[in-house]
């Protein structure tokens, strides 16, 4: 019964609480966002590389890039690329770089570019591009947010390429325990460009040979838990739900009871919960550069 | 709708025009998470902003009102980041 009555007081407007449930109070809505930012710092800490309490979810695979990037190629009318083991070493090569360096970036702090890399394993090239992603859970999601940027798309879809290679590889990145995806587009400087599927199929030279399965290519580590980012967001999004049904018991009761209160506009704020609650859906993990 | 709902009406078209925006915003940026931050920051500020304009107007402005609509802005902020941050 005392139970509740607590839970009445801390969520229903009533005689109690002043008509205003104690969890919509200041004090109480500032604890709230504090909490948001403990519970991220503890689950930081739990999956951190040196803990590693919490397990890491990602099942991308370099083949499920490349056929994926390939299946957007085909629907914009450009060739396939074709899978390059020595793109796929200087991928390799960027990616350890990353983790060894401790950077997040297309240029390393020394001063290395993602040319030097293919030019370290022998790949003289005509045309080069590089496409970086960290965080994602799957490769749909990776490929698709290189999709939606405008600057990772025409990497992904220029007819200059004839070649890819990509590399998958989890570390340790600024003390995150992180998966690196490293996508190199080359073309070969005595290749000539790609050839669209339509020219392909009248007879011309073709370059949409399909990717070779590797024997020795591994399938990667299997899924040993939730990741931190979607127990961060699950919980998230619990606590707002629960605020947003608060919210709007409030403008309900009180205009039902025809109560007169001093105070900020509840509908405002029910309105600036909803969009937290859409965009907390439409945010994914995951970061390309 | 009375008319004590349509007196605000002009007010709240525009505060849902900009969380929509907002919305529209991390759809179109979704692989952007900088621009995201920016936007989280700006339409929590716009709320508390659109809060402090509107009890202004109508001459009921009180430190206490500015408090409530700071912690709605911050915990709705916290809320973001701390997903935003987690990647």
């Amino acid at each position: 019964m005392n139970i509740s009555l607590s839970l009445a007081h801390l969520l229903i407007p009533r005689h109690t609480n002043n008509y205003k449930a104690k969890v919509l109070t200041t004090s109480s809505l500032l604890s709230l966002a504090t909490l948001f930012v403990l519970v991220h710092t503890i689950l930081g800490i739990l999956s951190a590389p040196r803990v590693a309490v919490l397990g890491y979810a990602s099942s991308i695979s370099p083949d499920k890039v490349i056929e994926l990037t390939n299946v957007q190629r085909l629907e914009a009318g450009v060739g396939k690329v074709i899978y390059s083991q020595e793109l796929e070493n200087a991928a390799r090569l960027k990616a350890e770089d990353m983790l060894a360096k401790d950077y997040w970036a297309h240029t390393a702090p020394d001063g290395t570019e993602p040319w030097d890399f293919f030019k370290s394993v022998g790949y003289v090239y005509r045309f080069a591009g590089e496409n970086l992603a960290r965080d994602f859970s799957n490769s749909e999601s990776a490929v698709e947010a290189w999709l939606a940027s405008p600057s990772h798309r025409e990497n992904m879809l220029s007819g200059k390429y004839t070649e890819i290679g990509v590399a998958v590889i989890e570390g340790d990145l600024n003390g995150k325990d992180t998966t690196l995806i490293v996508q190199l587009f080359g073309t070969p400087r005595t290749a000539a460009p790609a050839i669209p599927e339509v020219a392909a199929e009248v007879g011309l030279p073709s370059v949409n040979a399909a990717p070779p399965v590797l024997a020795q290519k591994s399938e990667p580590a299997p899924i040993v838990a939730a990741n931190s980012f979607d127990l961060m967001r699950a919980f998230t999004v619990g606590v707002v739900a629960i605020l947003l049904v608060v919210f709007a018991t409030d403008v309900v009761v009180i205009s039902r009871r025809g109560i007169t209160r001093m105070g900020g506009k509840t509908l405002a704020h029910l309105s600036f919960m909803v969009m937290i609650l859409v965009i907390l859906f439409i945010v994914r993990a995951g970061e390309i550069i | 709708m009375n008319k004590k709902h349509l007196k605000h009406l002009p007010h709240f078209v525009p505060l849902l025009g900009i969380f929509g925006a907002g919305i529209l915003a991390f759809l179109l940026f979704s692989y952007d998470k900088q621009f995201q931050i920016g936007v989280a920051v700006s339409v929590a500020a716009a709320h508390l902003t659109w809060g402090i304009v509107h009890h202004m107007v109508h001459g009921d402005v009180t430190p206490e009102i500015i408090l409530e609509y700071l912690a709605v802005s911050v915990l709705g902020l916290a809320a973001i980041l701390s997903v935003i941050l987690h990647t």
